[in-house]
This record gives structure tokens, sequence and C-alpha cells, in this order.
């Protein structure tokens, strides 16, 4: 804020001066003032926008794109044809009155603005023909073709030739204006145009020099020479050319070049690399040193024999001795430093360091080094300059710390460094540490350094030693040094890990390659294929297997290849194994799949590499089912102890069966759900028919169709009704959010089951009224309002396997909104209403009240068998809900179908017996579980419509 | 028939390829020659001719192998760049190209449909690829192979391969069964006999076999000619009559089929190593290619 008022007060002053500044100002204007740069001008046209800020406007300036959510594409006037006052055919003309006048109507007469900017576009510019200089020998070729074709025609009428050679002569030769121009500056037709010149030679370039440029200009004597060798050069050149090969012949699959694009055809090769200095010498910058080696060598010779420095000493390698010395006009200018009288070129030190002489030894020799590169290695430069080397110990980083530094960091870390020294000088070299097992695996399998005998000797030593099989001592063997011995040991640590025998798991995978082929990692590889020298691995393997039955396949194996050498082929070489081809194989073989009761039509399990992607829709299916079958024992068992923690205190016998009945019902609940069946005649008809009529129909079947599990179900002993209403209390915790509260309510909200008939209406109000202390009477009336009605209209549906389905999908039909049908098939949806309610007190009660309720209409249709009553109240609350409403209604009551269904189809059929109720009440409670983990599967494994997820599952999960 | 007469005159010498010439196939006519070589090319040719009809460009690396299907429309080939190629004959243009091989494919070949190409890598697996789909990969992977498949063959309802690990695998469809016979040498080279009830497995130690294959076991084995190191794949006459197999010394070997008696050799048919023997499906001509960079045209005496 303060920053603005700041600003506010700044733009105030800077105001104030300006007016100042314009009374007391007395400058002279000269020219027009540029105008006054306004904000919305200020704004650069030109400045770079994002995408999705750049307009699209065409040549009138309109918009024409509008993005995909504003009508995408507008075209013409408002996406219309034609303009504001509508479609005019812009090119009718009447042709009443001229009809015999063919009107003639080009492409372009129906073409639009853009289409003929187009043809604009493709049109071709051409010079007119008094302008056409190039075209005019053309035009002539014709006339003249014109000519000899009227010739041909009337050869014998001499009349017409004359008259057309007239005509020609006649009419003025259309010439072009060049031309004519070119003639009246006394151009004559036939010349050229320019200015004579002598011709001009071309020579073919077959070098690779700049233009113009003779390397031999100064050097006559050498151009002969290496122009004979340019020319093998050259040859080498056009056999490289016409061998598209980059690699050459020698590339093979065994050579990587992974890096290289192989399928590039030009190469280096083409290119000459070799320089020719001016000074005849020859400079290597690539590679190719192989080529004019000699050149170099025999300077090197001149140099070394006869060009020497005027102090006698050889120049560094990679110096040439300068032929002619420096051309002293060039510096004329500066007069040469005079020299001291008695001053050495040279200078030689007193003593030379033994360091140096050292240094010198072992320094290779000059004759020996590679000439490739220019660049010196600085201890050379530093020997041939005679340079006194740095002293090794010199180098260390502790040489640039301070003195003080140094001690501090030595008392810090001197008894350890100390230590460590006096270690090192004991030991001198350093065993490696092999492990026991290792080593004596290692000693029986592969023993390397076969090339070098002593060497795997030592080898063996070391296993011994590290295997505890011998105690002699490692000795540094002779011509050794400790740090090398000590490398040595570690490789033959490393060696110990590698040629271990692999574990007969592992080497039963592999393919036994030759001993040797292990060898030759030292060794130069060859090319070619070859042979295994021996089955020695083989047996080495066999020898270390260890399981039984390895040995057992190792046995076999090896009898085969026994088999194999005395050629006795047949049995015992052949092994027969199943083979899965996969169904698209089989299918392009035109053969019948063999294995067709193999799944997963796959190959010997692990060749299905690359043929299936990971997540294929069958393999999320197949997961998802084993998933939701674990979890559906799981919640079954979670369950079913959920329901006897919360019903123990009022019934025991319910709990101990419960989850024995479970089980095996949920099992055959599995089977159903597997093998899925087109849905009865009826589902489609409750869909689609009129209401009434699928009312009454399924009023019949719910009257038909009985469960084939309620008949088994055993009839317990009859209980009072407290405990009855209890256990719809529990019933009611099972599929709420809220078990405590629920209890409370349920007991309240059942009492009213017992109001006479008459006062049916009434109760209502009341029950909601004594049971919800939270909300207000209203309120709660529109609650049941929206929420009986569908509710108990669909306690009239049959119990039946596809009772979801079709109370779901008839739902579904009434809601006439798409969007709210989705809301309600999607389960992912209805689960936030849960959610809801366990955070808010009101509607879980709302929801109770709602449950307790429909136990009581049930209770009460049971009681009478005046359905029609209700229906036709229901009816009457369907109406009067809106569509809205109807929605959340359908929602909640879709919640509680799976616990109210089992009802509805006994209920109206059977008496109001208590003991039947109760009876009605267990199996209730039982198959509401079966029948929310069936239709769970079923949503699993279906992917069609989702049945409800039923809010009793927050409590299972 | 000149059945008894063997095809060792030299007809003609093909000089067209750059460096060694590792596969020749005829097509089902016997009209036209396919081979391939290091120089990343392969040419069609007519053998009676010896010109060059098309030569076929696009592999990276060496071309080791090819088939080329029943109706001549199409050619498959794959090579040291790890890709299988199928080639439209006439345009000489890739029509497809299988990526999926982890090291350079030895042999390829199509089933007799030319709906499926099957493909068999140093990388030790086979695999078998749709011509028909859009996949890029692989309808089926078999990895039963221990070592570089060096050969394989495709029949109607079988797929043979022959690997460096010493066994002969026959993948029959039909039965839905893999038979592995080990011959415990390497084996670089398989081919059925026209009638296909045998298998002929060259290996890499100087041996030709004739394998039974239905029971596996040894019919006959062919010895005299050099082959240790190389992929030199042998074949037999158009009539079964006899086994022709090149060998490392250059020399063109001949046996009988039944008796396994060696009838004729062609001394220093080439100046190195013989990859790759064909034989005419018509006639008694034969091709043979070889390192030196030629594959030369074998006929008998009579049709010279």
């Amino acid at each position: 804020m303060s920053l603005h008022k700041k600003k506010a007060k700044l733009a105030q002053v800077t105001e104030d001066e300006v007016v100042d500044e314009k009374a007391n100002e007395t400058f002279i204007i000269y020219g027009t003032l540029l105008p006054e740069v306004d904000s919305t001008s200020s704004e650069d046209k030109g400045k770079f926008q994002p995408i999705w800020k750049q307009e699209v406007r065409d040549e009138n300036g309109l918009r024409r794109f509008h993005g995909a959510f504003k009508g995408g594409w507008s075209a013409g006037y408002y996406n219309t044809v034609g303009s504001k006052e509508g479609w005019i055919p812009s090119t009718f003309v009447s042709s009443r009155s001229n009809r015999s006048a063919k009107k003639e109507s080009l492409p372009q007469d129906f073409m639009d603005d853009e289409d003929l900017e187009e043809l604009g576009q493709n049109q071709k510019l051409v010079t007119t023909e008094e302008f056409d200089l190039l075209g005019s020998t053309e035009r002539e070729k014709a006339q003249k073709q014109a000519l000899a074709a009227s010739f041909n025609e009337n050869r014998s009428g001499f009349s017409a030739i004359s008259e057309r050679l007239i005509e020609d002569l006649v009419v003025p030769s259309k010439e072009p204006v060049g031309v004519r121009l070119l003639k009246k500056m006394g151009w004559r037709q036939g010349q050229g145009i320019g200015p004579h010149s002598a011709i001009i030679k071309f020579d073919h370039k077959d070098n690779t020099y700049g233009l113009g440029f003779d390397p031999y200009k100064n050097a006559p004597e050498f151009a002969s020479k290496v122009k004979s060798n340019s020319k093998v050069e050259q040859s080498h050149l056009q056999t490289a050319n016409s061998l598209p090969m980059k690699g050459g012949i020698g590339v093979g699959a065994l050579e990587e070049e992974d890096d290289e694009d192989i399928y590039d055809t030009t190469s280096i090769r083409e290119y000459r690399t070799l320089l020719i200095d001016e000074d005849e010498e020859a400079i290597f910058v690539g590679k190719r040193q192989d080529k004019k080696p000699q050149t170099f060598v025999s300077s090197k010779k001149k140099s070394s024999s006869m060009q020497l420095c005027y102090d006698g000493s050889e120049p560094l390698t990679g110096f040439v001795l300068a032929q002619r010395p420096l051309p002293l006009n060039k510096w004329q200018v500066f007069t040469p430093p005079e020299i001291p009288t008695g001053f050495v070129p040279i200078h030689y030190f007193d003593t030379p360091g033994p360091a140096e002489t050292q240094n010198t030894s072992s320094m290779p020799s000059n004759t020996h080094q590679k000439v490739t590169t220019l660049a010196i290695v600085a201890d050379q430069r530093a020997a041939k300059l005679g340079e006194n080397p740095i002293q090794a110990p010199a180098r260390s980083v502790f040489d640039f710390v301070s003195r003080r530094d140094k001690e501090r960091l030595d008392n810090l870390i001197g008894a350890y460094v100390e230590v460590k020294t006096e270690d090192v000088q004991h030991a001198k070299f350093v065993i490696p540490k092999v492990e026991k097992d290792v080593a004596t695996a290692a000693l029986k399998g592969f023993i390397p350094f076969g090339d070098n005998l002593s060497k795997q000797t030592r080898y063996k030593q070391f296993l011994e030693y590290q295997a505890g099989l011998s105690q002699v001592e490692l000795r540094l063997p002779e011509d050794y040094t400790a740090d090398e011995f000590s490398k040595e040991l570690d490789d033959f640590a490393k060696a110990a890990r590698i040629f271990r025998p692999m574990s007969s798991m592992i080497a039963s995978r592999f393919a036994s390659a030759s001993p040797s082929s292990i060898i030759q990692e030292f060794k130069q590889p060859e090319g070619g294929l070859r042979a295994p020298s021996g089955k020695k691995s083989f047996q080495e393997v066999s020898t270390t297997a260890t399981t039984t039955s390895t040995t057992v396949f190792e046995d076999s194996r090896s009898a085969a290849e026994a088999a194999a050498k005395m050629n006795m082929f047949g049995a015992l070489t052949r092994t027969r194994a199943e083979f899965y081809p996969n169904r698209l194989l089989c299918k392009r073989f035109n053969i019948a799949n063999p294995h067709p009761e193999h799944k997963g039509d796959s190959s010997t399990g692990k060749t299905q590499k690359g043929q299936q992607q990971p997540l294929s829709k069958e393999k999320v299916d197949e997961i998802m089912q084993e998933r939701s079958t674990q979890s559906f024992v799981n919640n079954t068992n979670n369950g079913s102890s959920a329901t006897s923690t919360q019903t123990i205190t009022q019934s025991e016998s319910l709990q101990e069966k419960d989850p024995e009945e479970s089980k095996p019902d949920s099992e055959n609940k599995e089977t159903v759900a597997i093998n899925y069946v087109r849905p009865s005649m009826d589902i489609f008809k409750a869909i689609f028919e009129s209401e009434s009529d699928s009312e009454s129909e399924q009023e019949e079947t719910s009257k038909k169709k009985v469960p084939p599990n309620l008949v088994s179900h055993p009839i317990d002993a009859p209980k009072p009704d407290e405990s009855i209403s209890v256990q719809v209390a529990s019933n009611v915790a099972v599929s709420s959010s809220s078990p405590i509260i629920k209890q409370e309510k349920s007991e309240t909200s059942f009492r009213p089951m017992f109001i006479p008939k008459s006062d049916r209406a009434n109760d209502r109000t009341l029950v909601s009224s004594t049971s919800s202390p939270f909300k207000s009477s209203e309120s709660v009336q529109k609650d049941h309002v929206s929420t009986a009605g569908p509710l108990s209209f669909l306690d009239d549906i049959p119990q039946t396997e596809s009772n979801h389905k079709r109370s779901s999908l008839r739902d579904e039909s009434k809601t006439t909104d798409v969007k709210e049908k989705k809301t309600i098939s999607s389960p992912v949806k209805e689960t936030k209403p849960t959610i809801e309610n366990i955070a808010n007190d009101s509607t879980r009660n709302h929801e109770e009240l709602r449950i307790s309720r429909q136990h009581i209409s049930k209770k009460q249709k049971r009681d009478d068998s005046d359905d029609e009553y209700t229906r036709r109240r229901h009816k009457n609350h369907k109406k009067s809900t809106s569509s809205k409403q109807r929605s959340s209604a359908s929602k909640k009551h879709k919640k509680q179908e799976d616990s109210n269904s089992d009802h509805s189809q006994t209920s109206s059929s059977e008496s109001s017996s208590n003991e039947v109720v109760r009876r009605r009440h267990k199996n209730k409670t039982k198959r509401h579980k079966k029948e929310y983990s069936s239709s769970k599967k079923k949503s699993k494994k279906h992917s069609g419509p989702k049945p409800h997820r039923p809010r009793a599952m927050d409590y299972w999960d | 028939m000149s059945s008894t007469e063997l095809p060792t005159k030299n007809f003609h010498v093909f000089k067209s390829h750059i460096g060694p010439v590792h596969v020749v196939r005829y097509d089902s006519s016997g009209e036209y020659v396919l081979t391939g070589g290091q120089d990343r090319t392969l040419k069609l040719w007519n053998p009676e001719t010896g010109l060059v009809i098309k030569t076929y460009e696009g592999h990276g690396k060496e071309v080791l192998g090819a088939s080329i299907t029943r109706d001549h429309s199409k050619f498959v080939s794959c090579g040291g760049d790890r890709q299988v190629f199928l080639f439209d004959v006439t345009t000489a243009r890739t029509i497809r190209r299988f990526e999926g091989h982890q090291h350079r494919i030895n042999a390829v070949d199509f089933n007799r449909d030319g709906t499926v190409v099957v493909s068999g890598s140093y990388d030790s697996t086979v695999r078998i690829w749709d011509c028909r789909g859009n996949s890029r990969y692989p309808i089926q992977i078999l990895e039963e192979a221990k070592d570089s498949v060096a050969s394989l063959q495709v029949s109607d309802y079988e797929i043979i391969t022959g690997s460096v690990d010493g066994n002969i695998r026959r993948y029959d469809l039909r039965a839905g069964a893999l038979l592995t016979d080990l011959i415990s040498q390497p084996i670089t080279s398989v081919c059925f006999s026209g009638d296909g009830n045998c298998v002929l497995a060259s290996s890499l130690d100087d041996t030709i076999r004739l394998m039974d294959k239905d029971n596996g076991g040894l019919l006959n084995s062919f010895k005299g000619h050099k082959n240790t190191q190389y992929k030199i794949q042998s074949c037999l006459s158009n009539y079964d009559m006899h086994v022709i197999s090149g060998s490392e010394d250059g020399n063109i070997y001949i046996w009988d089929l039944l008796e396994g008696k060696l009838l004729s050799t062609i001394n220093q048919a080439h100046g190195s190593v013989v990859t790759c023997v064909a034989y005419n499906p018509k006639q008694p001509v034969m091709i043979s290619t070889s390192v030196d960079g030629t594959a030369k045209v074998w006929k008998t005496q009579s049709l010279v």
C-alpha cells in the first residue's frame, strides 16, 4: 500500500514539475513533434506474445478462430454463408431475358478470396512479348515452323507463300525492347554480349587445396615428386569413392562401432588430411602418418646428421631447423639487441642432479618415440632443455600448505599416519582379502593365466593361502616390486571372484563356452567361429553341482553329450518340451492352436517379451480379479467381524453363524459372478417399458421369485420385539456410518411401527421430529420426501442375482437428466456423499431416519396387504420432488438398496409374524454382505455400468 | 534327366559385390538369384546372364541372411545392423524394418505365405515378426537357444534352428512341441530336405549330418571338407540326391546323400572360404558365394 502511495506522490510531483517547466521553457522547436505516445499505442505490436495469447486474424482483421470452446472456426458472416443481409448468391443473373446467350462461367467465379489468392500464387509471371528477350528465338522458331507447315500444306500454291512472306516482311517484327536497344548500340544478331575476351581455359581441379593455391610455387623441385605421389593418392581416393564402405571390408560384427552412424556414406577417408608446408615439411594433421612417413623421417635424419643447431645440439622433436635465416629486412626497424661480450648462449648447470640422470635413463630414447604429434611432454622438453626437473616430493599438496598448518595437520593425524607408514613398510605388499569359500570354489573352477605358468602357480598359491589350505606365506617374487605384486594379487582376487564356478542354477542357463575363450581376453582375438576344444566346463559344472536335481539334469545332459559324441543320435540326444505358439502365430501359419487350453497364449513362460504390452487390458483385468478376490475374502472376514462386534451384545447366535455362512456363500457368488449370463428379458422390460407396466410386472416377479439360498437358512428361535428392532439397527449400522448413534436412533425410530395404519401419513413427521433433534421438522420432512419416494418405490424389487442391476438401471431410466445418470452410475462420485455424511451429523441423522423409516414402511407393508396405497403415495412423493432432489435421493437410495432389496420381495408376499420378520432380518444381514461383495466383484469384473457401492463398505474396509 | 551329372562346371563369375558375399538365395522359380554381402547391399541378378537387375541398399552393416517370398514380390534380409528389412523387390525400398534383436541377425526366413518372418540372432533368440500387422513387437520370441542362432529355416508348420550351443531345435507349431537334438558341436547351418523328413545340419567339426526329423537319429554324416570356424551354409540338391557344401579351403564338396560318399570336389572353386551354396530348385545348377567377393554359377557339363 505504502508503495502505491509513494508512486502516486511521485507522479504528482513530476506532473507539477512538468507544469512548472512548461511555464518557464524557452525552447524553440523545429519540425513537427512526434505524436504523443499514449498507453495503448505504446504497446509494441511486434512484441513477442506466447502462443496462447496470439490471435489469428484474417485479412480483414477478423478473428476467425475462437478456440475450441468458443465455437471453433468461424467462416463467412458469423458462421453463415453470405452477409448481414443473408445469403445472396452474388453471381446470380437472371437468364430469362438472354437465355440464348451462353454465360461462360470461369472457375474463378466460384472462388472466394482465399481461393483466388491461391490461384494467384499458382500463376506464373510471364514477361510480355515486348520484353521477352530470351523467348524471341523461340517465337521465331514457332513462326518458321508455322511457315514450313503452311508451305507443306499447299506446296503448289506459291501465292500463299509469297503472301505470308510479304506479310512477314511488312509486319514489323516484334523484337523485344532489349534487342532493339542493343541494336541501337551497334550490336548485331548472332554476336555475343560483353567485351571480347580470350578463351578461358578450365583446368580440372583434382586437388583439395584452395583455389589458385600452388603448393610447389616455391619448390619446383618437389613438384614432380609430390605430384606423382598425389596421383597415387588420387587413385586411392577413387577406389575409396567407388567403395561405399566406411569401415572397409574388415568391419565385422565383432567390432562394436555403436557410436558411428553406420548408414553414413561419406567418410573422412575421402578428405586429404596431409598438408604440405611451404617449407617442404610434412605436417601430419590426422592419423594418416602411414602414407608419407618417410619424408619426415628423412628430414629427421637430415636434421640429426647434418642439421644441428648452432650450439651443436639436435633440434627439439617436432621442431625443424630453418633452412633460411629469417629475412632481416622485416626486422630492420629494430636493431638487434647487443650481445654482451662473453655471453654463452647455453647455460650449463654446474651440478646436474641425480634425478635428472635417472629421468633421462627412464625416458624412452628419441629413436623409439612416436613422431605423430607435435606436442612434447613437459618432462621431455625439460630434459631436452637441460632443466633440472622438479623433485617428486615437491609435488605433494602439503608442500603448498604453510608450515604451521602442516604441523597442525601432523599433530592431528600424526599417530594414524605413523601407524600407516609403519604398516606399509612392514607389509610391503598388500594381500587383498578373498572369502574362504570363494577361494575354495575358485580353486575348483577354471584357473586362468594359462599363458603364464609362473603366474598361474602364484595364483594357485594365493588361492590356497586364502582358502586356508596352505600356510605358505606369499613371498614377493623376484623381478617384482611390492607395488606390482600387490597389484597382481588384486588381480588374483578379482579373478578368483570371476572364475569361481557358477552356481548350478545359473550354470544351467548358460552354454558352456570354451575355456580357451576365457584366456582369450588376454590374447589377441581371432576372427571366425571356433569349436570348443573340449567339454571341460561341463565337467567342471557337474563336479560343483550340489543339489541332486541339478546333478540329474547335468547327468542327463552329459549323457546326451556322450551319446552325441559317440554319434548315437536319437532318443538319447533328443529332448521334447512343450511349445506354446502364440495365437497369432498359429493364425499366420494356418494352424490350429496345439494348446488351446493353455491360457496365457505364451511359449515356455519366458518367451513373452515384447509380445504383450506390460499393461494390456487382459493383464489389468487379471490383476484386478486377483485383487478383488483377495480383498473380498478380507472384506468378508473383516465385515463379518465388524458386524459381530456391533451385534455381539444383542444376538450372539448371529455373530457365530456369520463367518461360517458368508464364506461358502461368497464362493457361490463368485462363481455366479464369473459365469455372467445375459440378464433376463424382464430387466430390459423394466428399463424400457412404461412405469406402470414395469411395476405391475415386478410385483408379479417379486411374488414368483424367491432366492434359493433363502430357503436353506435355518429358522432362528423367535425373539422379543426389542431384539428385532436392535437387529434392524445393527443392520443399519452396518450400512451406515455411525453405529452407536444409530442404535439409539433406530430404536426410537422403530417405535412408530406400531402406530396404526390410519395414522401412517402422520407418523412420518412424528418420527422425524422426535428422532432428529438437530433439524427442524420441516426440513426433515423435506428430506423425507426427497429420500423416501424413490426408496420405497424400490421396496418392491425382487431379490435376484440381477437385482442390483435392475434397480439401478430402472433408476437411471427414470432420471431424465444424463448428467444425473452419470453421477448415479459412477461409484467414485457416490462415495462423496458418504464422506460428507460422516462429516455432517445432521445429514447422517437423516440417513438413519430414512433407513429406519424404510423399515417401518416395509413393516407396514407387510402388515397390510394394501400395496396399492403405498405405491400411490410413493408416486405422489416422486412427482412432488424436483429432479435435483430426485437425483440426490436416488443416490442415497442406491446406497440403501442392498440392504433393503432383499426384504422387498419377501415383504409383500409374507405375513407379518414376528418370527418371519426376525428370520428375514437375519437373512438380510447376511445377504447384505454377500450382495455387497458380489456387487463389488461384478463391478470389478464387468467394465459396464458399475453397481453402486454400498455405504457399509466404509466399515468393512 | 541328367541327375547323375554334377554341376561342377563354372558357368559364370559374379563379381558385383565388394567384399565377402555372405548369402545367396534362389527365388522359387530358379530364374533369379539374390546375394547379400559385406558391402551392405543385396543384389538381384540373373544367373544366366550374370547381369545385376537391382541393388538393394539400406542395411547399415553386412547382410548375413535373406529370404524371398514365393511370389517374388518381397524379400527379407538381415545382417549386422540388428534389423530385419522387408524389401519390395520392384521398388527396391524397404516396406518395413523389424527392430528388436540385440545383436547381429544371422538368419532369416519367411513362412510359406510370406506373412511371418522368423529371424535368428547372435543374441541367442529367435524372433517371429508379423508382416501383416503393424506391431513393432515380435509375435513371439523363442529364447531356448543358449548361444547364437546361426541358421534357421521355416517350413509349413515348423521352425528349425541351428545354434552354436550345439543343438538343433525344431519348433513344431502343429504339435505344439519343441524337439531339441543335441549335436554337441556348434551348428552353423540347418535345412530341411526336400521331402521335409530330414534335416541337414553342418557343424564346426568338419561334419555335415543328416538327421532324421522324427526320431532325431543320425541318418548319414558327410565329411571331407573343412569347417571349423566359419558359418558355411550347406544345401541339398533339388531332388535330395546330393549334399553340397563349401569349405574353408575354397573348395566345394558334393556328397551322395544316401551313401555318404564324396562324389565330387570342385577344387579351388573360390579363392577363400565358401560361405554359402544354393541349389536351383528346377535345374542342376548351383551358386556358391565366397569371402573372396565372388559368386559363381555352376552348371553341369551338358547345360554348359
